[in-house]
């Protein structure tokens, strides 16, 4: 299925995209619009993470405006997640589709290694009515960070060839599929099922590191209906997870 | 010195400590109680019951200010600062930031003047990070929340005035 995919803005180079996304939002700017650069200077993930942001890889934001999501609003981390899943879905030889996955929220990985990941940021606007949203993007596709001290990869090591531009036409698609399907948040129990689907074996071994130095140790449980990751600890207490960094550690 | 309130005072010390206590006992995390006028509320982020070895990638840089691991009461007594007209609540549930990143410079602080859509703090769900702007120009009066607290739809976070 294809659909008429929503327009896109292309620089050569930015600071980051989610920033450049943020900014045009700010100034009245209320989307659907892809923001997409060859180059970012100081891309970014979660807590002031660096990107790191090499030539020939896709970087890209999506600024929209929700106007009836409101509490829900952070589904979208979700539904960027199984759109993300979908559309490298889509490029991978069948041999290799099995190993791509997501891990809770929205990374998607090749195995264990990280392949791309999804920075969701949105902020109200004084007398604006609606929340700007904007879902940026990064996928590895010829290259990838090596000395992070975690697993990484990119398209290209598992035999995939495509371009940044023509990626994002394939993530624009799947995304305002997902979108559509989630509906600001009516039709999450579908995007909750797909992610299930497609975010590892119940029972896997999980780490999740919470900041502020806590680390919690436990099996993968599911999610629960909002979405919230279900660890549970050997004694078979299952606890909810909102926030934090997971690690796979099975 | 008026004995009353002293004694009033350490007995809501008392409270605090003993629910703060439950807290930890029922690995709740969080506990209001409304009693006769006075309403308390003691919360925790997720607590930390074991350190497992160190996650095999470099954490977030380590310079964040204390959380509010330990159960802090809120400042919900008294002529309740959260109706005041002025209050910015909270459009999600989430966990609330007074920093862009673990490191930086506070949006605001007490006393801080800020103009219309300047961000006060940040509100992080399911990594989603939803900045909330200010609503309208002003002094800050208030900040009824510590850096990387659970809060609530409605919940009041910041005074302006």
């Amino acid at each position: 299925m294809t659909r008429a995919a929503y327009p896109i803005l292309g620089f050569a180079e930015l600071d980051s995209t989610n920033a450049e996304a943020m900014r045009r939002a700010v100034a009245g700017e209320r989307g659907p619009l892809w923001i997409v650069a060859d180059r970012q200077s100081a891309g970014r993930g979660r807590s002031g993470r660096t990107w790191a942001s090499n030539d020939g890889n896709l970087f890209a934001s999506l600024l929209l405006t929700l106007e009836r999501a409101g509490p829900r609003a952070y589904q979208l981390s979700l539904v960027a997640g199984v759109a993300l899943h979908a559309a490298l879905g889509q490029q991978m030889p069948d041999a290799t589709r099995p190993a791509l996955r997501l891990k809770w929220p929205n990374d998607v990985l090749i195995g264990s290694a990280k392949v791309a990941g999804i920075l969701v940021e949105s902020s109200t606007r004084p007398g604006v009515p609606g929340l700007a949203s904007v879902i940026g993007v990064g996928v590895n596709l010829t290259s990838h960070p090596v000395d992070l001290g975690r697993a990484a990869t990119d398209l290209s090591a598992h035999g995939v060839t495509i371009s940044a531009r023509n990626l994002l036409d394939r993530v624009s698609i799947d995304l305002a599929r997902w979108l559509e399907i989630w509906d600001e948040g009516t039709g999450f129990d579908a995007v909750r099922e797909d992610w299930v689907a497609h975010g590892g074996a119940i029972g896997e071994r999980l780490c999740v590191n919470t900041g502020a130095g806590g680390v919690l140790s436990g099996r993968y449980h599911g999610l629960d209906g909002d979405g919230a990751l279900l660890l549970a600890d050997d004694a078979g207490n299952v606890r909810r997870i909102s926030y934090g960094d997971v690690t796979l550690t099975g | 010195m008026a004995n009353d309130e002293a004694e009033k005072g350490g007995g809501e010390q008392k409270l605090i400590r003993d629910l703060a206590e439950i807290l930890n006992a029922t690995g709740l995390s969080e506990i209001e109680l409304e009693k006769s006028g006075l309403k308390i509320r003691v919360a925790k982020t997720v607590s930390v019951t074991t350190v497992a070895a160190a996650p095999a990638y470099a954490p977030a840089p380590v310079a964040a200010p204390a959380a509010a691991t330990a159960a802090a009461p809120a400042p919900a007594a008294g002529a309740d600062v959260s109706k005041h007209p002025g209050a910015v609540k909270s459009p999600m549930v989430g966990t609330a930031y007074r920093a862009p990143e673990p490191g930086a410079a506070n949006f605001i602080e007490i006393g801080s003047k800020v103009a219309q859509g300047d961000p006060l703090l940040i509100i992080e769900a399911m990594k989603t990070m939803n900045q909330i702007p200010a609503p309208r120009a002003g002094t800050v009066t208030a900040i009824l929340f510590e850096n990387g607290q659970p809060v609530e739809y409605g919940e009041a976070l910041v005074v302006i005035e």
